[in-house]
């Protein structure tokens, strides 16, 4: 296996005023090139959380522990100068809202130049140049005049494609997309999906999904992982995590999408009960309040990761029990 | 870009006409030039036409400021009676004294303002950003006048008692040299300062604050940018947008807050010259420096639309 | 719906809710320093209005022989140029100036209040006048114009007051102007309209409420500023004129001693530096309380 990115035991948590919030326990996972990870669960799960503690953009009220060892160089320990080679460079993160995730006093073009001026040693003019190409590649008509535009002319979508063309405009080996059509309307998801898989396939793309959208998920991802109350419960191929469930919490979320297929007729599926708090974790299992397999050992032992079968790892007290769960 | 410049331009130019006019009627409404004359009539019947005459006393107040406008495009302003000059020559020698004080104090305020607000938006949390915090929350509460007091004991009274030496002056314009010209100006420069700087750095904090946490500062980070580049390039340009905005308004603030260092430290400026027209009562004088006072507040606004314009591009379109 | 939760779940949560009034005191109360600021802005204005009866000396007690005196028991903060007593001097001048302070909050709450909403609520043309009428006053320097009027009708605390809240009304009138433009469209007062309830009542019982607490803060903003302004304008001797003491007047007059008696000079003007640092702290912990969503820094 050709990890790219190898986790081990990431650990992430706040200083507040309330205490420690621990948003991320100890969780371990790896991609390898060329695929799709994405990484789903709900808001406050921690996901998000991972995937900033990688670029190392959370701010000083975190701490990280653990490895995350990415091309030879464990990103949780490397100085602050390392990572800003690596950032925008070898990494590139696209965020949730393009529209305030882009500056809206700089124009476009100029803010995708910028990070290409930042890592490489070219001309102004050049970088431009490199801006508009990569406009080009994510799909946005007349790229030239456009790059001469500021955000707020841009629509929804434009402005993601101008996120993803800033991502990968140093050609980095991973893409961290962090949400990135939760802000966008159903019809335009689907087609910035399509220029993210445009481009990966084009220069080899590596891409971390983070997302709590299991539709979007099921079109794109390669391997799953699903994420609860900053822990891994569940992870696998694709279909192993949509066909094979073995954690209670997955069946649950597969459960809520609403299907166009039968069902008719009969009422939503929800999730009852709230996800636990993060200053004070629960004694035993995080989601046994709200599961539909709880027994008294749930409560008091906290189960761990094991492998159902190769690449498919649940966290569940009562995995040989209640086997695939549909 | 220029459509915005010409609109701005041709909607500031009638306020700034309405501003003079009715500057122009205020003043008129509330001085009486003729308040002592009429003790004294049918004696100084001669005076008192003379009075109504200069002052066109006869006319309906909404009328004079026309004329006054029609001299004052020739450069008359009138002549001051306790000064004894024509207004224009005032205006000029002593606004040049007044901008001597003022001018530096709102360039190194603004300046002093933006570079406290990114210091104490990089190392929030930290001691010095909380005493930085404390004193212009302190220097909220302290009127001009006061500040100014303080600085005139301070250096004019105490140091000189404990040391022997005043290195300021506090009470004179003395400008042989240019030293002594820097040793009057000083104090009167610091008072302004700290009065500005308070206000100024506290919105300025907040602001920074907010934009240090936002989205796009975030995206510049996930760019591998150096956080030097990150505030100062990305997050600055932003703050600029509303602090132009507050400079204007300051700016206004500081001709009022002119008035007051003048007269604490005798400083030859319009301020003295102001009060002294006012309890007089020289109407001419008296009109001439709030116009003058009123036409620059304006035009500043205007400037800083401009400014604001020029640094937010979503403005430009409307 | 259909539930993933176990039946006999002990997981429940539960959290009394508080009305808004109540969390808004309890943040309020966290504020300490909100606290202490009322409680000594409490002490401050009492004394203004009692302290000066301990004293066996009037404010005009004229006593040549016993000139610019050292404070003693007899004369807490010493005497003037002219032998009357700076305590009670200083403590009717606080009474004078937080007069003013109080009827200039009166006065510019009143009309700013009343314009302010008429302009959120009408919008278009009244908005479009009121608000030019406002950005005029505020673009224009203020000290500069307030002089102009203070000297003519300001000689008289009321006098004053009025002047001061001829300019001070846009405050309030900016800031109950922009709540109501953003209460208007929302729903509840859409669910008014529609079943027919005036203009006047729509304003007066559903959106000024919400404007209490935003005013609320402008106004400790605003006693602050009005009482910079009366001092400020006192001493520079166009305000309140003598013989009624002011803060502001009072140095005016012992200005001439400021090399023998420097701290006569500052003792007003330190007064009413606490006094604006008092109410604004206290409308700090205000703002705090009543904006749910502000952050503490």
């Amino acid at each position: 296996m050709n990890a790219l990115l190898d986790v081990q035991n990431l650990s992430v948590s706040f200083r507040t005023e309330s205490g420690t919030v621990h948003a991320v326990k100890e969780v371990s996972f790896s991609a390898s090139k060329g695929e799709t990870l994405a990484m789903v669960g709900e808001t406050g799960c921690g996901k998000s959380v991972t995937a900033l503690a990688l670029m190392r953009l959370l701010d000083r009220s975190a701490t990280i522990k653990g490895s995350a060892i990415f091309e030879g160089m464990d990103l949780v320990s490397a100085s602050e100068k390392e990572m800003r080679a690596i950032r925008g460079a070898k990494i590139g993160m696209i965020f949730q809202d393009p529209m305030t995730a882009l500056n809206p006093v700089f124009t476009v073009g100029d803010q995708i130049a910028e990070v290409v001026l930042v890592h490489r040693e070219i001309t102004k003019k050049a970088a431009r140049s490199v801006a508009v190409d990569m406009m080009d590649l994510v799909g946005i008509p007349d790229a030239r005049r456009r790059a001469t535009q500021y955000p707020h002319e841009f629509s929804g979508g434009m402005r993601q494609r101008a996120m993803i063309a800033m991502a990968i405009a140093n050609s980095p080996s991973l893409l961290i997309a962090d949400e990135p059509t939760t802000a966008l309307d159903v019809t335009v998801q689907a087609q910035v999906m399509e220029v993210l898989r445009n481009v990966q396939t084009a220069i080899g793309l590596t891409v971390l999904l983070i997302t709590h959208d299991l539709g979007l998920v099921a079109g794109y991802a390669d391997r799953i992982q699903v994420m609860y109350a900053g822990q891994l419960v569940e992870s696998g191929e694709l279909n192993q995590i949509f066909y094979e469930t073995r954690n209670p919490y997955t069946r649950a979320l597969l459960d809520s999408i609403p299907s166009q297929l039968g069902d008719h007729g009969q009422d939503l599926h929800t999730i009852g009960g709230s996800p636990p708090s993060l200053l004070s974790p629960p004694r035993g299992c995080q989601f046994a309040p709200r599961c539909r397999y709880v027994v008294n050992q749930c409560i008091t032992d906290k189960p761990t990761l094991e492998s159902v079968s190769p690449g498919h790892l649940t966290r569940c007290l009562r995995v040989s029990e209640i086997g695939v769960l549909s | 870009m220029l459509t915005y410049v010409v609109r701005r331009v041709l909607s500031t130019v009638p306020l700034l006409f309405v501003a003079m006019y009715l500057v122009h009627v205020g003043v008129s409404a509330t001085s009486d030039p003729l308040a002592g004359l009429r003790l004294c009539l049918p004696r100084c019947q001669e005076g008192y036409d003379r009075v109504v005459d200069v002052y066109e006393l006869d006319r309906s107040i909404w009328l004079r400021p026309f004329a006054w406008f029609q001299d004052a495009v020739k450069g008359d302003f009138g002549k001051s009676e306790a000064l004894g000059e024509p207004v224009a020559e005032i205006l000029l020698k002593r606004g040049i004294n007044t901008a001597m004080i003022a001018v530096p104090a709102f360039l190194i305020s603004a300046i002093l303002a933006v570079v406290l607000s990114v210091y104490s938006a990089r190392r929030q949390y930290s001691k010095t950003d909380y005493a930085l915090t404390g004193l212009s929350f302190l220097g909220l509460a302290l009127p001009t006048f006061f500040v100014g007091l303080v600085l005139q004991v301070f250096w004019g009274v105490w140091f000189p008692n404990w040391t022997g030496f005043k290195p300021f002056y506090t009470g004179t314009m003395r400008s042989d040299t240019f030293v002594e010209l820097l040793q009057s100006v000083t104090l009167p420069i610091l008072t302004l300062v700290i009065v500005s700087v308070a206000a100024e750095s506290r919105y300025g904090r907040a602001n920074m604050l907010e934009i240090v946490s936002s989205d796009y500062v975030r995206t510049a980070r996930a760019k591998g940018l150096s956080e030097r580049k990150v505030i100062w390039k990305h997050a600055l340009r932003n703050a600029l947008i509303p602090l132009v905005t507050l400079w204007a308004l300051d700016f206004a603030a500081l001709l009022g807050g002119s008035v007051i260092t003048e007269t604490i430290f005798s400083w030859p400026g319009l301020g003295p010259a102001f009060v002294i027209a006012l309890t007089k009562p020289d109407l001419d004088l008296v009109m001439g420096i709030t116009i003058l006072a009123a036409s620059i507040a304006v035009i500043f606004n205007l400037v800083a639309d401009l400014l604001y314009g020029w640094l937010d591009p979503r403005i430009r379109f409307d | 719906m259909t539930d993933s939760r176990p039946e006999n779940s002990e997981m429940v949560l539960t959290d009394e809710s508080l009305s808004f009034g109540q969390l808004a005191f309890r943040r309020f109360m966290r504020h300490k320093l909100a606290m202490t600021s009322l409680v000594l802005l409490i002490v401050m204005i009492s004394a203004f209005f009692f302290a000066g009866r301990l004293s066996n000396y009037t404010f005009d007690a004229v006593d040549v022989t016993k000139r610019l005196l050292s404070p003693s028991r007899e004369h807490p903060f010493g005497t003037d140029e002219i032998g009357r007593d700076l305590f009670v001097r200083t403590m009717l001048g606080g009474q004078y100036s937080v007069r003013v302070a109080l009827q200039v909050a009166l006065l510019a709450t009143a009309l700013g209040t009343v314009l302010g909403a008429i302009a959120g609520f009408w919008g278009r043309w009244v908005d479009i006048a009121i608000s030019q009428v406002i950005n005029l006053i505020l673009i224009v320097p203020s000290l500069i114009v307030l002089a102009v009027f203070a000297q003519r009708f300001g000689s008289s605390p009321l006098g004053l007051a009025v002047v001061l809240s001829a300019l001070l009304w846009t405050r309030i009138a900016r800031v109950v102007r922009g709540v109501v433009m953003q209460y208007k469209e929302l729903e509840f007062v859409l669910a008014a309209k529609a079943v027919g309830a005036s203009p006047a009542r729509i304003v007066g019982r559903h959106i000024l409420p919400n404007v209490v607490g935003s005013v609320l803060v402008e106004i400790t903003l605003l006693l602050g500023t009005a009482i910079v302004l009366e001092s400020t304008l006192s001493f520079l001797g166009l305000g309140v004129r003598p013989p009624i003491p002011t803060l502001g007047n009072l140095i005016q007059q012992s200005k001439g001693a400021i090399d023998d008696a420097p701290l006569r000079v500052l003792l007003p003007g330190f007064i009413v530096v606490l006094f604006v640092l008092f109410i604004n702290f206290l409308g700090d912990g205000l703002r705090d309380a009543l904006d749910p969503r502000s952050k503490r820094q």
